[in-house]
């Protein structure tokens, strides 16, 4: 009885180590992930995150997806970016994203980045919009975050 | 013998009320931090925040620059946007300069000469050194003489709003603010730009804002 007890014990402790290892070495891939341009990335992974290890569970945490994003001119030539964030929840959810523009040759340029809310009702998408104060031709990185 | 022990007693008693308040408050207390001004600080309430002011000036300036009848004018146009301009119409406390002053700055800052920016606020410093150029007092300077100082195309108008609700029985309050922006030819009369910004807070805790 003492044996068995010990054997299932062992077991479970060690799935659990290989999980707890598993999801930590994918959460630093995904932290250490390079920098790519034309996307969005997540900063909170409460809200977004792919482990294919782990406790037994949701392989993807995606509260918020980024369903479609892009860019496009304004009638003064300056860039304007929109990403649709979809809600796969049912609350309500306010996060915060912001937009940093960079030149062709993918230096940072334009103004600093500012957090701007956006709220995404219960299972429903919203947009956020984001404009460049240059008129030249734009690479663009937004992040989004939970907003505090 | 006895007559001592009072003696004693008393002495210890001035030793002890002698000691008692050179006794200092030592403990570490709660240094103050840099914080980031675009988010959230330690102390929160339903007023207009640093990061309101941060959000909400950015979003006009890009909104701005956005707009070809105001930034892609063939000739600048001449803004003015100081505080002359503002209205609080709200109950929040919010110095009207701050937010007048960051919008024109950061607009400087960007606008990179597709509009040019009147300075009203020093006027009277302005007029007086004009006028001692044109006695002679000093030379002209180096760019150029003008009949008179700028004339304004188009003025920056805001106005702060605001609606405040309270649950009596939770101490719960919540504000809602609309601050919109227009832009205002000052010749024609008409809005060449508009723009809102808006948000609702809500907070149990009391925040006093100065």
């Amino acid at each position: 009885m003492h044996a068995k007890f010990a054997l299932v014990a062992g077991l479970l402790t060690g799935s659990l180590l290989v999980g707890c290892q598993n999801s930590s070495k994918l959460e630093h891939e995904q932290r250490t992930a390079p920098t790519t341009y034309n996307s969005v990335t997540f900063t909170d992974y409460d809200l977004n995150r792919n482990f294919s290890g782990g406790i037994p569970g949701p392989h993807k945490v995606f509260r918020f997806t980024a369903e479609k994003h892009g860019i496009r001119r304004t009638p003064a030539n300056t860039s304007e970016v929109f990403v649709v964030l979809r809600n796969h929840t049912d609350y309500n959810g306010i996060l915060e994203a912001r937009t940093q523009f960079f030149d062709q040759s993918e230096i940072p340029t334009d103004v600093e980045p500012r957090w701007q809310r956006v709220v995404v009702p219960a299972n429903s998408t919203s947009v956020y919009l984001e404009k460049s104060t240059t008129t030249a031709q734009l690479k663009y990185r937004v992040e989004v975050r939970q907003a505090k | 013998m006895k007559a001592f022990k009072p003696i004693v007693i008393l002495g210890a008693a001035v030793l002890v009320s002698a000691c008692a308040p050179s006794r200092v408050d030592n403990a570490a207390g709660q240094p103050s931090v840099y914080q980031d001004v675009g988010s959230a600080g330690r102390v929160q309430g339903v007023g207009i925040e640093s990061q309101d002011v941060v959000a909400m000036t950015d979003k006009m300036m890009r909104s701005l620059l956005a707009n070809p009848m105001v930034s892609n004018r063939p000739t600048p146009p001449r803004v003015l946007i100081d505080m002359e301009g503002f209205k609080n119409e709200s109950t929040s406390v919010i110095n009207l300069n701050m937010l007048a002053k960051r919008l024109q700055i950061e607009l400087t800052r960007a606008a990179n000469g597709r509009m040019v920016f009147v300075n009203r606020q020093n006027l009277a410093a302005i007029q007086k050194e004009r006028e001692i150029k044109r006695e002679g007092l000093v030379d002209g300077g180096t760019i150029r003489k003008t009949q008179a100082t700028a004339g304004v195309d188009y003025q920056m108008f805001a106005t702060i709003t605001s609606q405040d609700a309270i649950d009596r029985q939770s101490q719960m309050r919540q504000r809602y603010h609309y601050i919109s922006f227009e832009m205002v030819d000052m010749e024609l009369g008409t809005l060449v730009w508009g723009d809102g910004f808006e948000m609702s807070k809500a907070t149990q805790d009391n925040i006093l804002y100065r």
